[in-house]
Parts: structure tokens; C-alpha cells; sequence
């Protein structure tokens, strides 16, 4: 227990809709790498959401080793703040950043120019990498990531990845994606089939 | 450069209502009924602008109106967040904001008047008109706050005071721009209502109900007037913060 995140016989259903998990357990390792793979719709998201603690279940509960219940996520959708800078979005997650540490981790991501530009002058894959960014500027144990590649072409996904699997060495990173290749790409070790 | 032949119509137009007022008061012929508008401008420019009991009335008109209508807007913003923020707030407040939506401006007067001052009348009357506008605006607002980022801002587990800045003020704003826009004209016009019915010293309203009590007609429409290019005055200035703001927000937008 002390190593694993437990969900224990969850049950949950969006109101006026099928139920999406009925009693449903599952335990994932800490300090690895792992993918939750299922057809979609089949509540791979969801599960995400109701690991970060967003959405509760209905029955059944998950439960977090001591000290390591820190969540950090990247969404299915960007969810940068449109009035705020791309830095700003990212001091808002975590304060004791200086600006050089915000400037050296946008340069990771080829961002480095649009350090004081709002979302909206970033393209859809610049957005993407921001997002990608803030999450892992933020203090974590945890990394959800759900489908974060969406948008990348090959040679920024290569470099992107590689910066995840380096910041997330003795983190807990759990992937959502329909994407084998963002598995391999992530060095998950262990995968969760729903 | 876009805009001119925009403002050359609306000048057209304007020029064209002029002209027909000016032909419909020849037709008449009689100033008592309706002054033309060369006499109207004489009495505005030659009459009151050069007096100093005009200024006095205009500025002492505009700080009554313009304290009711900030009042009416700290209040309205202010009770929308409690309302947001607090279910049985918002309960407890539908039927006053109904009610003041609802109840004729003269009834509030008549009934006011019974417990203030005259004075106030052009303060509270304002307050009262703004009020349910900015609160229904602002409320509307805070309701339609993307839900998606502020689970973003509870799973970084970013402080409220942050989230009010980077999230709530931005997203709001514009709507209560929009809405102390509208409601800028109906605090004029209430203001300048609650003035002639409170018969309120050195006031805009006062004085058009002197220069309706002497006949004194052209002065009546000079004041009518002053009293519109007042209220679209204020009007303007908002649509101006308003486009100033869509405008900082769309200028950085990649097409």
C-alpha cells in the first residue's frame, strides 16, 4: 500500500448518464511511469480527474500514499489562463519560481520568446508545450498527463518527452493516450488496461 | 479611416432630423410649442453656458447622479459576489432586485421623499436604478466564469486572490462595462426625474421644471439638451473603456 496508489471499488456515473466506473479497482505503482490504456470514451479521462481529486466518487474511495499526494496535471485541454502571460500562467502554479527558473524551463520547450505574450498569440502546439510546462513547474508527486502529445509534430514530441522523463525520475507519472507511441516515448513501465 | 463614412452618414442623418424639427417648428409657428432649433441653440449658447448658476447646477446634478450611480455600482457588484459565493444570498435577494426592477421610478420617489431629504432623492434614485442592472450583470458574469479553468486553479491549488485577478476580474469586466453603460442612461434619466419631483437646489432637473413653470420653452429644450449629451457623455465613456479593454484583448490574437 505504501508504494501504490489504491482505488478501491470506485462506482461512478455524470448525472443522467450511463455509469462510467461500477465498482471498479485498480492500483497503480508510485515512482514509475504508467498507462492507462482503453477504447475511447471508456472513462480513461475520468478516472484522471477522479485521481486529481476534481470529481468524486460515488462509492469506493482512492487513497494516496503518506507524503506523496501532490497532483499535478496536463488536460485534455490547454487550460492556460488567456489574460494572464505565459509566465504568469506559470508563477501561478508555483510561486517561488524566479524568472530565470520560468525562462529556462520555457526554453525547454523552444518557448522562451513568448515568455510575456498571452496564450491566445501561441499556436495551438505552443499552447500545448505551456501547458505541458506549467504542470511540471508546479510542485508534485503525482503527473497526470491525459492524451499530452495532441497537437505536437514528431521532433518536438521527442524533445518534450525527454524533458517529462528526466523532471519525473522519482515522481509518479501516470499517462492517458490512445497513442502507443507516447507510451514508448514516456518510458512507461507498467500499463493499466480499463 | 474606416470609420468616416460611418460618421459621415450618422452626421447626415442627424443633420436630416434637424432640419425636419427646424421645418415642423416653422410649420407651427408658435415657440411656446416648439421652439426651433436655431432658437434653442441661441438660448444654450448665448444664455446658459456663459452663467454661472448653469455650471454650478451641472456639476452639483453630476456629483448627485454620478454618487448614486457608483454607489448603485459598488453595491450591485458587491452583493453579485456575495450571491456567487453564497447560495442563500442570492435566495434572500431575488425578490428585492425583482421588486426594484419592477416598481415605477415616480412610486420610489413619492415614497422616498417621505424619508429623506429632497436632496438625496438624486442620489437614492440613481443608486436604485443601477443597482439591479449591475447586479444581474456582474451575477450573470460570475455564473459563466470557465468552470474548467477554475478546476485548473483548484488543483494548482492557486489562492483565491489570485484566482479573483487572473481569472474572475478579466472574465467580468467587459460584462460590467457593458452593463454601467446601460445603466448610465438610466441613472440620468431617474436623477434628473427625482430632481424635478424633490424640486432639488441648484439642480438640472430644478431648473427644467422652472423653465417649464414660465413657459420658458427654448430654456426647456436647452436643458433636455444639456441633459442628453450629459447621459450619452457618461454612456460613451464606458463603450470607450469597453472597446479599450476588447481591443488590448484582440490585438494580441493571431489570426
Amino acid at each position: 500500500m505504501a508504494d501504490r496508489i489504491s482505488i478501491q471499488n470506485i462506482s461512478f456515473s455524470y448525472p443522467n448518464k450511463a455509469p462510467i466506473f461500477s465498482h471498479f479497482s485498480t492500483s497503480i505503482h508510485t515512482e514509475t511511469a504508467t498507462a492507462l490504456t482503453a477504447p475511447s470514451g471508456s472513462g480513461k479521462t475520468t478516472l484522471l480527474h477522479l485521481i486529481a481529486g476534481l470529481i468524486k466518487p460515488q462509492e469506493g474511495q482512492i487513497l494516496f500514499p503518506q507524503s506523496h499526494n501532490r497532483i499535478s496535471m496536463v488536460f485534455q485541454e490547454n487550460r492556460l489562463i488567456p489574460s494572464a502571460s505565459i509566465a504568469k500562467n506559470i508563477r501561478l502554479v508555483n510561486k517561488k519560481l524566479t524568472d530565470s527558473e520560468i525562462f529556462s524551463l520555457l526554453e525547454q520547450a523552444k518557448l522562451e520568446r513568448y515568455t510575456a505574450c498571452k496564450p491566445s498569440s501561441l499556436s495551438g502546439g505552443e499552447q500545448r508545450r505551456a501547458a505541458i510546462i506549467r504542470a511540471l513547474a508546479a510542485d508534485y508527486d503525482i503527473l497526470l498527463l491525459d492524451e499530452p502529445f495532441t497537437g505536437l509534430d514528431a521532433g518536438i514530441k521527442e524533445t518534450i518527452s525527454q524533458f517529462i522523463h528526466n523532471r519525473t525520475q522519482s515522481k509518479t507519472l501516470i499517462l492517458v493516450t490512445h497513442n502507443p507511441d507516447d507510451i514508448a516515448l514516456l518510458k512507461c513501465k507498467m500499463a493499466v488496461q480499463l | 479611416m474606416k470609420n468616416k463614412p460611418a460618421i459621415l452618414y450618422y452626421s447626415l442623418a442627424s443633420l436630416f432630423w434637424l432640419l425636419l424639427w427646424q421645418v415642423a417648428a416653422k410649420q407651427i409657428g408658435k415657440e411656446l410649442f416648439l421652439p426651433a432649433p436655431i432658437q434653442v441653440f441661441t438660448v444654450l449658447v448665448t444664455e446658459l453656458l456663459p452663467s454661472k448658476s448653469f455650471w454650478i447646477c451641472v456639476l452639483s446634478s453630476f456629483l448627485r447622479i454620478g454618487a448614486g450611480f457608483l454607489s448603485g455600482l459598488a453595491a450591485g457588484v458587491s452583493l453579485a459576489v456575495a450571491s456567487h459565493c453564497c447560495e442563500p444570498v442570492k435566495i434572500l435577494l431575488w425578490l428585492p432586485i425583482k421588486v426594484i426592477k419592477a416598481v415605477p421610478v415616480a412610486s420610489f420617489v413619492i415614497l422616498t421623499l417621505l424619508w429623506m431629504d429632497s436632496s438625496m432623492l438624486a442620489v437614492f434614485i440613481p443608486f436604485l436604478m443601477v443597482l439591479p442592472i449591475l447586479y444581474l450583470h456582474t451575477l450573470t458574469a460570475l455564473s459563466q466564469t470557465d468552470q474548467k479553468l477554475l478546476e485548473m486553479a483548484r488543483l494548482f491549488h492557486i489562492p483565491f486572490l489570485n484566482q479573483l485577478s487572473a481569472i474572475y476580474l478579466p472574465h467580468i469586466f467587459p460584462s460590467v462595462l457593458s452593463a454601467c453603460s446601460l445603466a448610465a442612461g438610466m441613472a440620468w434619466k431617474s436623477g434628473i426625474a427625482a430632481e424635478i419631483i424633490g424640486l432639488s437646489r441648484n439642480s438640472v432637473g430644478n431648473k427644467l421644471y422652472q423653465a417649464k413653470i414660465y413657459l420658458l420653452t427654448p430654456e426647456l429644450f436647452a436643458w433636455t439638451i444639456v441633459i442628453v449629451l450629459l447621459s450619452i457623455g457618461w454612456e460613451q465613456l464606458f463603450k470607450l473603456l469597453s472597446r479599450l479593454i476588447g481591443s488590448e484583448t484582440s490585438s494580441i490574437k493571431r489570426s
